[in-house]
């Protein structure tokens, strides 16, 4: 019979806490948690409770990565009304920021990085604007408006070089680019839409992907090449809106939404894959309008069940990222 | 009848609640009133539950929880005047009356 020392030449070693940096294929016995372990590859994507925010809420700006990000804005709890709260990702948990946005809004759309970020647009209590603000990592300021006042369009790219495209009111198809002095209408998109999926900071105001959205939630996927929008031949397998998610032109995630329940898929550039894990927790209106990239995304906060309001983050790594895995043994 | 899941009742407390090593094992769902669904007969579901000191539950004690949430949130709904944008469909703020859940056994 086969043994591990007999292939591997060495024993399991047995460890109070899990290695600090452990290497693809390495195993070893954690006492404390009487559990063998082995740092393994997954072949698709699954997902991980983050911290939970401390203002659960819908309808809200958020951006960065998996382990610093920002949530800025939504709705008041009911679903109406308006706030500024902002709140910071480490990686581990939310912490509320002493200064929210200078406007409380709603429907307002977010993107960048937690010391770089944008929030766009919105709904203030008595219209929509055009007005757009950006966070240093510690505070709030204007900037320049963009020329059309709509809200819940989808955002991609830095806070320097930033596409806003569609939105609302109506299904405006309305697009805009920002170059860090000031926004440019740029060709529409193809189909008018609001709620769509965003890519937040890791998309480009050259390289932009429009997906899902309303009305009625729809699977259509466009690209935009920094000159004009083109509808790809296939869209999302399960139509949605409100999709949460994050990357880039060849390589996005999108997470959950109204219609699509907890259902994840890929983007490879050309077509949408089902993931066949999914979250856990089935949401809307979720920060948006992206965290990280298709390797490691998340979202955060949103309803479950509408009127309800989540607290819950959830973590997305893709396939081919080591993690550690416990090892059933019977 | 044979179950093909289990439930519990737990409080989500943020990061390590369910890790990567938990969704790739076996499936995990969320429902209204911090109810959990997992496989039935599973060792690592099993393992994940006492680690989350959840509080198991019958399929009618799980389905009961879900429902009292659900018919509250239906309630909220239906107490809001029908000229508010959250019911006029086509409308951002729209949102739809919430639905029953029902609980696979």
């Amino acid at each position: 019979m086969s043994t591990y020392y007999g292939i591997f030449g060495g024993r399991v070693n047995y460890v109070s806490s899990d290695p600090s940096n452990p290497i693809t294929g390495q195993v070893w016995y954690n006492y404390t948690s009487a559990a063998l372990k082995v740092r393994a590859v997954s072949t698709v994507g699954t997902v991980a409770s983050g911290g939970n925010v401390n203002s659960a809420r819908a309808h809200l700006s958020g951006a960065g990565t998996q382990t610093a990000a920002f949530i800025a804005g939504g709705d008041q709890p009911g679903g109406s009304g308006t706030q500024s709260i902002t709140e910071l990702y480490n990686g581990t948990s939310w912490t509320s920021n002493p200064t929210g946005l200078g406007t409380g809004k709603r429907f307002v759309v977010g993107t960048g990085t937690q010391t770089a970020g944008m929030a766009a647009t919105g709904y203030n209590g008595s219209s929509y604007t055009a007005t757009v603000e950006t966070f240093n990592g510690t505070s709030w300021s204007p900037s320049p408006n963009m020329n059309n006042a709509r809200s819940v369009g989808g955002m991609a790219g830095p806070n320097t070089a930033t596409l806003y495209y569609g939105g609302e009111p109506g299904t405006t198809s309305l697009s805009e680019k920002y170059n860090g002095t000031s926004w440019t209408s740029t060709p529409q998109l193809n189909t008018g839409r609001y709620y769509m999926g965003g890519m937040g900071g890791a998309g480009s105001n050259t390289a932009a992907l429009a997906y899902g959205g309303s009305t009625p939630p729809s699977t259509q996927t466009e690209l935009w090449n920094g000159t004009s929008w083109t509808n790809n031949p296939t869209g999302l397998n399960t139509g949605g809106q409100q999709i949460s998610g994050g990357g880039t032109q060849t390589s996005l995630v999108a997470l959950g939404g109204d219609g699509r329940g907890s259902n994840i898929e890929i983007w490879n550039g050309t077509t949408w894959t089902s993931n066949p894990n999914s979250l856990s927790t089935g949401r809307r209106a979720a920060a948006t309008s992206g965290f990280g990239n298709s390797s490691d995304s998340m979202t955060a906060t949103g309803y479950n069940p509408s009127p309800s309001v989540t607290s819950a983050t959830e973590e997305y790594t893709g396939p081919g990222v080591a993690q550690t895995k416990t090892v059933t043994v019977t | 009848m044979a179950q093909n899941y289990q439930y519990c009742v737990a409080e989500c407390w943020g990061k390590g609640f369910i890790t990567h090593d938990d969704s790739s094992s076996f499936q995990i769902s969320g429902f209204p009133g911090n109810v959990w669904q997992v496989p039935a007969n599973n060792r690592k579901a099993n393992i994940w539950i006492n680690g989350i000191a959840g509080v198991r539950k019958t399929h009618p004690e799980a389905q009961a929880i879900v429902d009292g949430i659900i018919q509250a949130a239906q309630a909220e709904w239906d107490a809001i005047p029908a000229d508010d944008p959250r019911k006029i469909q086509g409308n951002p703020s729209y949102r739809p009356r919430p639905e029953v859940i029902v609980l696979p056994q």
